[in-house]
């Protein structure tokens, strides 16, 4: 097991009466990845910040490699704890060249080590050609790499990084965060990242915190997010599927209209006590994930066609069942229907995520 | 359009008479009174001016920078407060702080009054406030909010995430502002501070009143006593050459400054001052505002109640505020009109050769008033005559001088200096309507007139309505200009204040000042109510 290097306990941060975020925990351990998700408003870029020092806590503690950097009555200042950080914007200083950007971090360095750090950094994201060019001469990604060089230069413990790809167009964002992931696992840098984007969190990260409100909904990986959410606004954040109602008839046994869903033993559904006081009446809705449900035309179940979007190598099909209920379904797009065509469906689930059915 | 189109060629024009009139006066032969000028006080004319300019210089900037910050980055007992009313000495002309300043700490003021009869001394060791120093402190009173808003400006944009960055680096707080959000915020403050030298190299009034002697007195001295418009020419190439030097560094700066833009993000949360530095920053604001603003006013009221009691003639005053009404009213009239249409011309033939005309119409404003006055005067004259001999030839008429001595003269004047001034909010409600508003329009079916009566004029009207607000109050502050073309006899508020200040009456000349201090109050509640939308 790697030691821990991050660690929040019940942080909590309030402007007067407004409470920006409620009691929120995590653990990151050297070398891992962390990242921050939720809507915008969520309190995850205080959070960030608060990490970073530039936000006093007003409960709860934060410890960086052991120690306490921040609690209700102390705050280390920034520049004392040796984290890196790429802001959302970047920030880079546009009166300095991308050489004196990055070498702007290694004041306690002398003049030949500096040099010797910036052109490692050059090399590592690739810039070395641009060494001598000034921020507004650089295309955007070329920008966010320059950042991290500066955030990344004088080694960090840990480097936070604030929507760093919020700024680039999508198909450089995906590029990009795979590079800079690459980069960070390479260097074994623990990072942690704050973002609103759901595909480049599972891109990124290691852990992931889906945030909400201010609270910690869930602090786990990008898998268990999808297929185990810890609640419902997680259920619905993350990834896409619909909630179909269903009723408790026994022990991890739910009756649904697409047949009776079993639990096969991994132990997913929760115990039904924390669902319902009583097996009778007891009302759920299931989470069921696109990929739950299978095409197959020699099923009896049969379900009508109502929207499709097309999306390259498969078809993401809305589906309407006897009861109007709507599901959706990822079909490969060799199986091309027409809008109102009824096909056949089956249900391959291994995770049942339910939640008691709201009133 | 075609005649709308070489508009923004003889505003060019218009402003480039004046600057090679002068100039060309460099080379004409020296004239006696010019050399007995060199002789006697041109040394110290230069030596005042270079200390004037450096000392306002240094203090604006010292002054500007500081508030700002603070303003900017903390949050203090206060801090809404200053943000705002730190601007309130723009409202002030120059002049008038400084006849205020007189009127307090001069032998007879208040202020040594008052030591004299506590201390029953002759206050020998009261310091001369006549000299270099009050001058100095007086002007950058007046001329800090140039430095403090486009300081603030940058501190705005860029210094909370600017020092984070430094701090996320490994620098405390000062190191990040000396090292980082001082040098990026440099165009800016370079701006701001060119703006102040502009100021002071022009002013008129305050010199006047301290009886310093800097370039603009000695020009309208060697026209108004000694009678020489050759000397007072070539006084005004000398300040000319230092004026344009000013604006090619300028220039300079301000196209470094769009490089360094900088996207706004996200407020940040300003840093919190508690115990004694927060008292100290509160007090260091409010000392500012006295003595910038608070005081000056409320001994201008208090002067102007007592001249009241005192059988002011209410009548005399009216007439100077009517006349400083017209011309004002008349100047935002023209200017807003010209200006209109020049931005217009640049709008449908976007060619280099437009756009450099409608540029160098627009560096007027530099032109110090005194100048301006000078450069004019031989044109104008020559015109008149021309006229004259014109209308003898062909009409036997004898005409005496259509232009000059008229309200003609000073409103060409204005309109040099300040086309500047108007041509900013113009032209950026211009830049407002895109190409594709345009289009918008005519693929909803509209065109010509129309297009500009229903989508033009609305889009416009805020901007043009700030243009002449902010000309309409110029021309009245306006002093130099305004002394030496005016029509004989004809006396604005800004003359009576001259003529006032000059025989050392304050209580006569605190009701003109009030008024002018009222006036200039307008544009800055205009420019809060913009910024805070």
């Amino acid at each position: 097991m790697d030691s821990v290097l991050l660690q929040l306990n019940n942080v909590r941060q309030a402007y007067g009466e407004q409470v920006v975020i409620h009691d929120v925990s995590l653990i990151l351990q050297k070398g891992q990845i962390g990242c921050l998700l939720g809507p915008s408003g969520c309190g995850k870029t205080t959070a960030l910040r608060s990490i970073a020092g530039f936000e006093r806590i007003s409960a709860g503690e934060i410890l960086l490699d052991g120690i306490c950097v921040s609690n209700a009555n102390f705050c280390m200042p920034p520049e004392q704890r040796r984290i890196g950080m790429v802001f959302q914007d970047y920030a880079l200083f546009p009166h300095l060249d991308v050489a004196g950007n990055i070498g702007f971090g290694l004041h306690r360095l002398t003049k030949p080590e500096r040099e010797r750090r910036v052109d490692e950094m050059l090399k590592i994201v690739h810039l070395t050609s641009l060494s001598k060019r000034y921020p507004h001469e650089l295309s955007g990604g070329q920008q966010q790499r320059v950042a991290l060089a500066r955030a990344l230069a004088p080694r960090p413990t840990l480097l936070l990084l604030d929507e760093p790809f919020s700024n680039l167009d999508v198909s450089l964002r995906e590029q990009l965060s795979r590079e800079v992931r690459d980069i960070l696992k390479d260097q074994g840098i623990t990072a942690i990242l704050v973002t609103h984007d759901q595909a480049e969190a599972f891109a990124i990260a290691d852990e992931i915190g889906v945030m909400h409100h201010g609270e910690m909904q869930q602090w786990d990986t990008a898998f268990n997010l999808y297929h185990r959410p810890a609640n419902r606004f997680v259920a619905d954040f993350v990834g896409q599927g619909v909630f179909l109602p269903g009723k408790i008839i026994g022990d991890g046994q739910i009756e649904t209209e697409l047949g009776v869903l079993k639990d096969n033993g991994t132990g997913q559904l929760q115990p039904i006590s924390e669902i319902c006081a009583k097996f009778e009446d007891c009302m759920v809705e299931v989470l069921l994930r696109p990929d739950d449900i299978v095409y197959d035309n020699n099923s009896p179940l049969r379900a009508i066609i109502t929207y499709k979007a097309f999306q390259g190598a498969e078809i993401l099909y809305t589906l309407s069942l006897k009861s109007g209920a709507k599901v959706l379904s990822l079909i490969s797009s060799h199986h091309n229907y027409l809008i109102g065509q009824e096909i056949g469906i089956r249900l391959e689930i291994d995770d049942i995520v339910a939640f008691k059915q709201a009133l | 359009m075609n005649i709308w189109r070489v508009i923004p060629f003889i505003a060019a024009t218009l402003v480039l008479i004046p600057v090679g009139v002068v100039v060309s006066s460099l080379f004409s032969p020296a004239s006696d009174v010019w050399q007995h000028l060199v002789q006697t006080t041109l040394p110290s004319l230069l030596v005042n001016t270079f200390w004037l300019a450096l000392g306002v210089v240094a203090g604006t900037a010292l002054l500007g920078i500081s508030l700002a910050w603070f303003t900017a980055i903390y949050e203090f007992s206060g801090r809404r407060f200053f943000y705002w009313a730190l601007l309130l000495p723009m409202a002030m002309p120059a002049y008038v702080t400084a006849f205020v300043a007189l009127g307090i700490f001069d032998f007879t003021g208040p202020i040594q009054t008052a030591l004299r009869a506590w201390s029953n001394t002759d206050l020998t060791w009261f310091p001369e406030i006549r000299g270099r120093t009050g001058v100095i402190i007086v002007m950058t009173l007046a001329f800090y909010p140039y430095v403090y808003l486009l300081a603030r400006n940058a501190f705005l944009s860029q210094g909370k995430r600017t020092l984070e960055v430094a701090q996320s680096l490994g620098f405390n707080r000062r190191q990040g502002f000396f090292r980082v959000v001082l040098p990026m915020a440099r165009p800016w403050i370079a701006g701001g501070v060119m703006l102040v030298l502009m100021e002071t190299l022009a002013d008129f009034g305050t010199v006047a009143v301290f009886n310093y002697n800097t370039f603009t007195t000695a020009i309208y001295k060697a026209w108004f006593s000694m009678f020489s418009l050759s000397a007072a020419s070539q006084l005004a190439s000398l300040l000319i050459l230092v004026v344009f030097a000013v604006i090619v560094l300028e220039q300079q700066f301000r196209s470094r400054m769009r490089y360094a833009e900088h996207k706004r993000t996200e407020r940040l949360q300003r840093i919190q001052l508690s115990g004694w530095r927060n008292w100290l920053v509160t007090g260091f604001m409010l000392s500012v505002l006295l003595l910038a603003f608070l005081l000056p006013v409320t001994q201008l009221g208090w002067w102007a109640v007592e001249s009241f009691t005192q059988d002011y003639d209410v009548g005399r005053y009216l007439e100077f505020l009517w006349h400083s009404l017209l011309l004002s009213g008349l100047a935002a009239l023209l200017i807003c009109l010209v200006v209109i249409v020049m931005v217009y011309a640049v709008r449908r033939n976007p060619n280099p050769v437009t756009r450099f005309a409608a540029r160098t119409a627009t560096i007027g404003y530099a032109l110090p008033g005194t100048v301006l006055a000078i450069g004019l005067y031989v044109p104008l004259a020559w015109l008149d005559g021309q006229m004259s001999e014109w209308a003898w030839n062909w009409f036997q008429i004898e005409i005496g001088p259509l232009i000059q001595g008229t309200l003609l003269t000073m409103l060409i004047a204005y309109l040099i200096r300040f086309m500047a001034v108007s041509h900013y909010p113009i032209d950026g409600a211009m830049h407002r309507i895109t190409p594709s508003i345009d289009e918008a329009a005519v693929s909803l079916g509209m065109h010509g007139w129309q297009m500009i009566r229903k989508v033009h004029v609305p889009i416009l009207r805020p901007g043009i309505f700030t243009a002449a607000t902010l000309v309409f109050v110029d021309v009245m502050k306006e002093m130099p200009i305004t002394l030496m073309t005016r029509p004989f006899g004809w006396d604005t508020l800004a003359v009576r204040i001259f003529e006032m200040t000059a025989e050392g009456q304050w209580e006569q000349a605190a009701m003109p000042a009030v008024t002018l201090v009222v006036a200039g109050l307008v544009p800055i509640f205009l420019f809060m109510r913009q910024t805070e939308k």
